[in-house]
């Protein structure tokens, strides 16, 4: 079976055999995709340098089984060169999907999600809004029941002034004493935060569930930025 | 032919090396025993000589069997300047191409969040206490172009502005001989972003 062009990024890449690559990629229609893009890696390669993630790409393949054959590539209208850090806030992102997505299952609106990000990584403007949306997105579309509306015992719509406990499982419930404020679940759901101390309950929280979902699972790109942050001249995400 | 045996160990064993599949690994083991024993003498001794004393230069990380490489050792080259590096090849290509006299840095790998490859596996913290020792006075940044390659250069670049050091990265652009026409959007958009102006 061959497929038409499809837009779609690069997740991941490894060397194969000689002077091929195995790629991941997630793809606009698809999900997620194990490719073998062969001969590659020869110094006047037709790819050479555009199989690299964070660039869009148009590609068709071929193939039936788990790993496709690459038969085309070519790059998108937009340039992705992300500055600094935020390279590593990209990673980020590919690891989460990497790790979440089922290969061959369809995810558009996870696609929406990450081009969206990625767009918001390649300008030098403040990027945790950017990353917490696409993590709430991404829970959502992957059908881990993120609930940000309502107060799980009560049944009642959150209300900005008071604060919740967040149950993992079942969502958040009114606790004098809890954690996040309802003005924070408010700014989650509707993907605009006003303030930091928004934005950092919205970490705290999104840490909390993303690691629930990993089961133990460790994000190496997590501890690369943590690395990163420890060293007084990097800023913080 | 038969499935064991020594032969099969060899032909399995040379399956190790990259670009090396059963079919070719069988055309190079039947080659040494049938019309090369001499060679086939010589590779194991010097493949166990090296695998017995091999290591890593103390001081930049490439392969040697000395505690420091012969560039390290020597005398006469610039000990302020350090390039660093993402392979013992690029340490080769760097002396062959170029005048550079300084030193190297081997990281022996990139930073790469989604193969588990973080700043302990490249040896940062062995970089950033030359780096702190005074003694530098730039850091050439010769990693790779790719997205991985510039991660690196970046973290790297970091440290060596909380250390003083200057940084330099080396430049992308144009291959030498080559018509814009042809040249990929990123590569053409790097070297526009890295144009010098004409003396
Ligand atoms: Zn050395």
């Amino acid at each position: 079976m061959s497929s038409g062009l499809q837009a779609c990024f690069l997740l991941h890449h490894k060397p194969y055999q000689e002077s091929s690559v195995l790629i991941d990629v997630l793809t606009q229609n698809s999900g997620k995709i194990s490719l073998i893009a062969k001969g590659v890696r020869q110094q006047k390669a037709k790819y050479l340098g555009l199989l690299r993630p964070f660039l869009p790409l148009n590609i068709s393949y071929s193939g039936a089984g788990e790993l496709k054959l690459l038969n085309h590539a070519e790059a998108g209208n937009a340039e992705m060169i992300l500055p600094g850090i935020n390279t590593y806030c990209g990673f980020y992102l590919n690891e989460l999907i990497r790790y979440f997505l089922q290969p061959g299952e369809p995810y558009p609106d996870i696609f929406l999600a990450y081009f969206t990000c990625l767009q918001q990584l390649k300008t030098k403007q403040p990027i945790e809004a950017a990353l917490r949306n696409f993590e709430v997105q991404l829970m959502q579309a992957l059908g881990y029941e993120l609930q940000l509306q309502y107060d799980c015992l009560s049944h009642k719509p959150i209300k900005p002034d008071l604060n919740y406990h967040f149950d993992l499982e079942q969502g958040p419930r009114f606790f004098q004493q809890g954690k996040i404020s309802g003005a924070t679940l408010i700014a989650m759901h509707q993907g605009h935060y006003t303030n930091q101390r928004q934005l950092n309950e919205a970490k705290w929280l999104m840490r909390q569930v993303i690691d629930f979902h990993l089961q133990g699972k460790i994000l190496q790109s997590r501890r690369l930025i943590s690395k990163l942050q420890q060293r007084p001249v990097c800023k913080s995400n | 032919m038969q499935k064991q045996g020594l032969l099969t160990d060899v032909i399995d064993a040379l399956c190790c090396l990259p670009g090396v599949g059963p079919k070719s690994a069988q055309r190079m083991a039947l080659h040494l025993f049938q019309r090369d024993r001499g060679g086939a003498d010589n590779l194991a001794k010097a493949l166990q000589v090296a695998a017995d004393k091999l290591g890593n230069c103390k001081k930049c990380r490439t392969l040697t069997e000395y505690e420091l490489c012969s560039i390290c050792a020597s005398p006469t080259r610039d000990q302020h300047l350090v390039c660093v590096v993402e392979s013992p090849a690029d340490v080769w290509v760097i002396n062959q191409a170029t005048d550079y006299q300084g030193m190297f840095f081997v990281l022996n790998g990139r930073l790469s969040p989604l193969d588990g490859i973080g700043p302990d596996e490249i040896g940062i913290d062995q970089l950033e206490q030359q780096l702190a020792v005074n003694q530098v006075t730039e850091l050439i940044l010769a990693t790779n172009s790719t997205v991985e390659g510039e991660a690196t250069a970046h973290f790297i670049a970091q440290l060596a502005l909380a250390n003083h050091v200057q940084v330099s990265r080396l430049a992308h652009g144009v291959p030498v001989g080559g018509e814009l026409e042809f040249i990929d959007s990123s590569t053409l958009a790097h070297a526009f972003s890295g144009r010098r102006s004409i003396e």
